[in-house]
C-alpha cells in the first residue's frame, strides 16, 4: 500500500475534518510520527496534487507545498489554474505579474500590478486586455510610460503587441499575451527558429516561460519544447550565445540531438551530434550526460566523459554544440502544462492569440 | 531613569524623548510573544539548544479560497531571545563627527562630552575610532582598543570647528577605519555613528551617491546610525542612510541631548545579538509575493529576500508581506518556506531559524471569517499608518497639505497607532503635531517614526 493511501485510510471521512487535524502555522504535522514509512531515510514520494517528487522526510511537497501527510484533495483532477491571459515579466528579476481580462491598474500603491519602485507613481498606468489585445494608458505619471521606444502622452491609450518591452518609470517588463498550452500531441518537438510562424513584429528576442538572463543579441525565441507528458518544469538552460533555443528542463528525461527521435531536435547546429546528450532530473538534482557526441558536451569549460552523469548547479555554463547555456534551477509559477505553444504555433498575431480558458477537467 | 528625563528636559511630557526612539524596549514584545504562543515546545523537547533568534510565521487568515485567485497577508515575526546567553558581542565603532562652522560653540562642546561618554562606556575588548570632517577629513583617533582613556579624551578635547560639511568623505573615512581592523575582529558589531547638523556642502553631495556608498558599506558588514542635530540637516538623507544600512536614525533637537543620544545608541549596540539578518522566503508553486510593507525585497525566481537591521536582545522585528495565490485543489499547503539567516554574534557563528508559512485552501467560504488573525490585522493597520505618515510628509513638502490639514492627518494616524498598541510611535506623532502647532519641524521626528515602523521594530 502506498504511503498516500495509508494516510487516506487513516484520515477521517470528510476531507475538511481531516484538515483540521493539522496545525497550520509552523510545527510538524501531527500524523508524521504515526507513519513508519515517512520516517525511513531515503526514498521519495509523489505529490498527489502536482505529481512532483519529494524526499520522504519532507512534510511538504517541495514544488507546490501540499502537506503530504494530509488526505489528497478530492478534486485532485481539477485543473489547478488557468494560465494568465497575459503577463508582465520583469526584465531584471523575472518576476511575473498577471494581467486579467479588462482593466488592470499599475502603480505603487494598491493597484492590480503592484510595483514598489520609487520611479513608479501611485497610480501610474492602466493596461487593458480585451480579446487578446493589450492597450496601455499612462495616467499622468511623474516618470512616464513607454511602449517599446514610444513614450506615451498621458491618457492616450496605445496598443502594445506581445513581446513588447514596456517601461514604467525606470521599471521595465516584457509583455506576454496568450493562454496555456492545451497539450501538444507530439512527443518529439522539432525546434528550429524557422518554425516560428507569426512571431510578433517587434519581438526579436522573446523567451517565453523564463526571464532572459540578459539581453543577448540574436537569442532566438523559445519554441515549444515541452512534450505532452513532461513532468513539472524544474530548471532552465538559458541560451547565452548560439543558435539553439532555450531548454526547459522537466522531471522527464530529455534527450538532445540533431536526429529525429530525440526529445529535443536541434537540426540547425552542425556541431550537435545525432545523439548528443541527455538531461535527467531526480530528487537529488538535474544531471547532464553526454550520450556519445562528437564535439563534446561541456560544463563550465570541462568536457564531460561520455556516459558519466554530471550534476548541474545554479549558474553552471553548459556548452552544447555551438550554443552556450546558463543553468538556472527554477520552478514555475504557472501550470506544468503551460508551454506557450499556442503563441508560436498559431502565431501571436493580435487576432489569433485569444486568451485560453481554464483547462477542462 | 529619572535623571534621563531631566536631561531631556521636557517637563510637560515625562515620557516624550527629544528624539526618535531607536527601538521600543519591552512592552509590545510580551504582547506579541504571549499572543502567539511563545516558544515552540517541539523544539525544546528535542533537546536543541535555545536559539538566539526564532521565527514565527502567521497567516493573515488561516483559510484561503482554493478555487479562486486570492490575496492574503502573512506576518513573519523574528524574535531575539530576551535572555543573556553569553557575553555581549564586542563592538567596533567609529564616531564620525561634523565639525563644520555651524557646530561651533555649544554643539561641539556637547559632542566632545558625548565622545568622552562613549570612551567611558567601552570595555577593553571594544574598538573605537574617531573621524571628524569639515572641508577636509581628519582621523582624530585610528581604530584601536582603548588603553589610556585619559589620553583619548585629551585628543577629543582638541576638536575645533572648521568650515564646510564634507559628509561623504567623512563617512568613507569612518568606514575605512572600521574596515582596517575587521580582519582581526570577526564577530564584532561594526557601526558608524554619523553626526551632522547640516546639508553636505563639500565633496559628493547628492543623495544617490551617498546612499549608494552606504549600500556598499552595508555589504561589507558596516551599518551606519544617522544622528541629525538641529533644524538644518537633511532628514531625508539621514533617514535614507539609516534605512539603507540597517542602522538607526535619531533627531536631536538640542545640543544638550547629544551625549544622551550617544549613550543610548551605544547601549543599543551593546545588546545586539544578531547581525547581517535576512529573511528568505522560498515560495512554492502557485504562490507569489506582491509586496513587503516598507521594504524593497530582492526577488530571484522563487526566492524573495528581505534584509533586516541588526537585532538586539529581547526585541522583535516583523515583516509583513502580501501574497497572491493561484487557484489550486483544496488542501493544506506550505506557501513559503521561511528562513531567517543571521550571524549570531554572541556565539560568533552563522546561524538560522526556519519556519513554514502554511495556509488551508478551502472551498468553504464560510470558514474565512473565522480564520482571520487579529495580530496580522493589527500589523496591517500599523503598515497603513506608516504609509499615511509618509503621505502626510510628502503633502507637507509639496505644500499640498496645509499645516492644518497635516495636523488632521497626523491625528488620525496617531489614533490608529494607539489602537494598534504602538503607544511609543503614537507619542512621536503627538510630538510632531506639537511641533507643527509651534511652527516647528515635524518631519525630522516623523522620518524616524516611519523608518522604525518600516524596519519592523515593534
Amino acid at each position: 500500500m502506498s504511503n498516500i493511501e495509508a494516510t487516506r485510510v487513516m484520515g477521517a471521512v470528510s476531507p475538511s475534518a481531516d484538515r483540521t487535524m493539522v496545525v497550520p502555522a509552523g510545527g510538524m504535522p501531527t500524523q508524521m510520527g504515526g507513519d513508519p514509512m515517512r520516517t525511513q531515510m531515503g526514498g521519495t514520494t509523489n505529490c498527489p496534487v502536482c505529481k512532483s517528487v519529494t524526499p520522504l522526510m519532507e512534510p511538504y511537497c517541495g514544488d507546490c507545498g501540499f502537506l503530504l501527510t494530509s488526505a489528497p484533495p478530492v478534486e485532485a483532477d481539477m485543473a489547478p489554474q488557468e494560465a494568465p491571459p497575459a503577463e508582465l515579466i520583469d526584465l531584471t528579476d523575472g518576476r511575473k505579474f498577471r494581467l486579467n481580462n479588462g482593466v488592470n491598474t499599475l502603480g505603487r500603491q494598491g493597484t492590480d500590478v503592484l510595483i514598489t519602485d520609487a520611479t513608479i507613481s501611485r497610480n501610474h498606468a492602466t493596461i487593458t486586455l480585451e480579446n487578446g489585445v493589450v492597450t496601455v494608458e499612462d495616467l499622468g505619471s511623474s516618470n512616464g510610460t513607454k511602449v517599446g521606444d514610444l513614450r506615451l502622452s498621458a491618457n492616450q491609450p496605445t496598443t502594445a503587441p506581445a513581446g513588447t518591452v514596456l517601461k514604467f518609470g525606470n521599471w521595465q517588463a516584457r509583455l506576454e499575451i496568450g493562454g496555456p498550452d492545451r497539450g501538444s500531441s507530439d512527443k518529439t518537438v522539432v525546434v528550429s527558429d524557422r518554425t516560428m510562424v507569426g512571431t510578433p513584429p517587434t519581438d526579436d528576442k522573446t523567451i517565453v516561460g523564463i526571464p532572459p538572463l540578459g539581453d543577448a543579441p540574436g537569442v532566438p525565441p523559445l519554441p515549444p519544447t515541452e512534450a505532452e507528458d513532461a513532468g513539472p518544469f524544474v530548471a532552465m538552460l538559458t541560451n547565452e550565445q548560439g543558435p539553439s533555443p532555450d531548454i526547459r528542463v522537466t522531471t522527464t528525461t530529455i534527450t538532445i540531438g540533431r536526429r529525429a527521435g530525440n526529445t529535443l531536435v536541434f537540426p540547425n547546429d552542425a556541431y550537435i551530434s545525432g545523439k548528443h546528450a541527455e538531461i535527467a532530473t531526480d530528487a537529488t538534482g538535474t544531471y547532464l550526460t553526454d550520450t556519445g557526441s562528437t564535439n563534446g558536451t561541456f560544463v563550465n569549460g570541462q568536457r564531460l566523459v561520455v556516459g558519466e552523469r554530471q550534476l548541474l548547479l545554479e549558474g553552471d555554463e553548459v556548452q552544447l554544440g555551438q550554443t552556450r547555456y546558463r543553468f538556472t534551477p527554477v520552478a514555475p509559477v504557472e501550470t506544468p502544462t503551460e508551454a506557450d505553444a499556442d503563441v508560436y504555433a498559431e502565431g501571436a498575431g493580435l487576432e489569433t492569440s485569444v486568451p485560453v480558458e481554464a483547462q477542462p477537467e | 531613569m529619572e535623571d534621563r528625563t531631566q536631561i531631556l528636559g521636557r517637563t510637560g511630557m515625562p515620557n516624550a524623548p527629544g528624539m526618535a526612539q531607536p527601538t521600543v524596549i519591552g512592552g509590545s514584545r510580551t504582547q506579541m510573544g504571549g499572543a502567539m504562543g511563545g516558544v515552540d515546545p517541539m523544539r525544546t523537547q528535542m533537546g536543541m539548544p535555545m536559539q538566539t533568534v526564532e521565527v514565527e510565521c502567521v497567516p493573515g487568515n488561516r483559510y484561503a479560497m482554493a478555487p479562486e485567485i486570492s490575496r492574503d497577508h502573512a506576518l513573519i515575526v523574528v524574535k531575539a531571545s530576551g535572555q543573556q546567553l553569553g557575553r555581549r558581542a564586542p563592538i567596533n565603532v567609529c564616531l564620525v563627527i561634523d565639525r563644520s562652522g555651524s557646530m561651533e560653540g555649544e554643539p561641539l562642546e556637547y559632542v566632545k562630552r558625548a565622545c568622552e561618554y562613549v570612551v567611558d562606556m567601552l570595555e577593553p575588548n571594544d574598538i573605537l575610532s574617531i573621524v571628524t570632517f569639515e572641508e577636509q577629513v581628519d582621523v582624530l583617533m585610528p581604530a584601536r582598543r582603548i588603553v589610556n582613556k585619559a589620553l583619548v579624551k585629551e585628543h577629543i578635547r582638541r576638536m575645533e570647528a572648521g568650515n564646510t560639511t564634507n559628509l561623504y568623505d567623512g563617512l568613507v573615512a569612518g568606514c575605512m577605519q572600521i574596515q582596517s581592523v575587521m580582519a582581526q575582529t570577526p564577530g564584532y558589531v561594526n557601526r558608524v555613528l554619523l553626526l551632522t547638523d547640516g546639508e553636505p556642502t563639500a565633496g559628493l553631495k547628492d543623495f544617490n551617491s551617498i546612499v549608494q556608498q552606504v549600500g556598499q558599506q552595508k555589504a561589507q558588514g558596516i551599518s551606519i546610525t544617522a544622528l541629525g542635530f538641529g533644524s538644518e540637516y537633511n532628514e531625508e538623507l539621514m533617514a535614507g542612510i539609516a534605512r539603507r544600512s540597517g542602522g538607526n536614525y535619531y533627531y536631536i533637537q538640542r545640543p544638550d541631548l547629544i551625549p544622551e543620544v550617544f549613550r543610548r545608541e551605544l547601549e543599543t549596540l551593546m545588546t545586539i545579538v544578531a547581525r547581517n539578518v535576512r529573511v528568505r522566503l522560498t515560495l512554492t508553486r502557485w504562490s507569489q509575493v506582491r509586496q513587503v510593507y516598507g521594504q524593497q525585497p530582492a526577488f530571484q525566481g522563487r526566492v524573495v529576500e528581505i534584509p533586516l537591521p541588526d537585532i538586539e536582545r529581547g526585541t522583535v522585528r516583523t515583516v509583513l508581506a502580501e501574497f497572491e495565490f493561484d487557484r489550486r485543489p483544496a488542501g493544506t499547503y506550505r506557501v513559503a518556506k521561511v528562513e531567517v539567516l543571521y550571524d549570531d554574534v554572541v556565539n560568533n557563528r552563522p546561524s538560522q531559524a526556519v519556519g513554514d508559512l502554511v495556509f488551508d485552501f478551502t472551498t468553504d467560504r464560510s470558514l474565512l471569517a473565522a480564520g482571520v488573525n487579529q495580530i496580522v490585522r493589527n500589523e496591517l493597520d500599523i503598515a497603513m499608518a506608516s504609509k499615511n505618515l509618509e503621505r502626510t510628509m510628502m503633502g507637507m513638502r509639496t505644500q499640498q497639505l496645509t499645516a492644518m490639514g497635516a495636523m488632521q492627518e497626523l491625528n488620525k494616524t496617531r489614533t490608529v497607532l494607539m489602537q494598534a498598541g504602538q503607544a511609543a510611535k503614537a507619542q512621536e506623532v503627538t510630538m510632531a503635531i506639537q511641533a507643527l502647532q509651534s511652527g516647528g519641524e515635524a518631519e525630522k521626528t516623523l522620518m524616524g517614526t516611519v523608518l522604525n515602523l518600516n524596519q519592523g521594530k515593534r
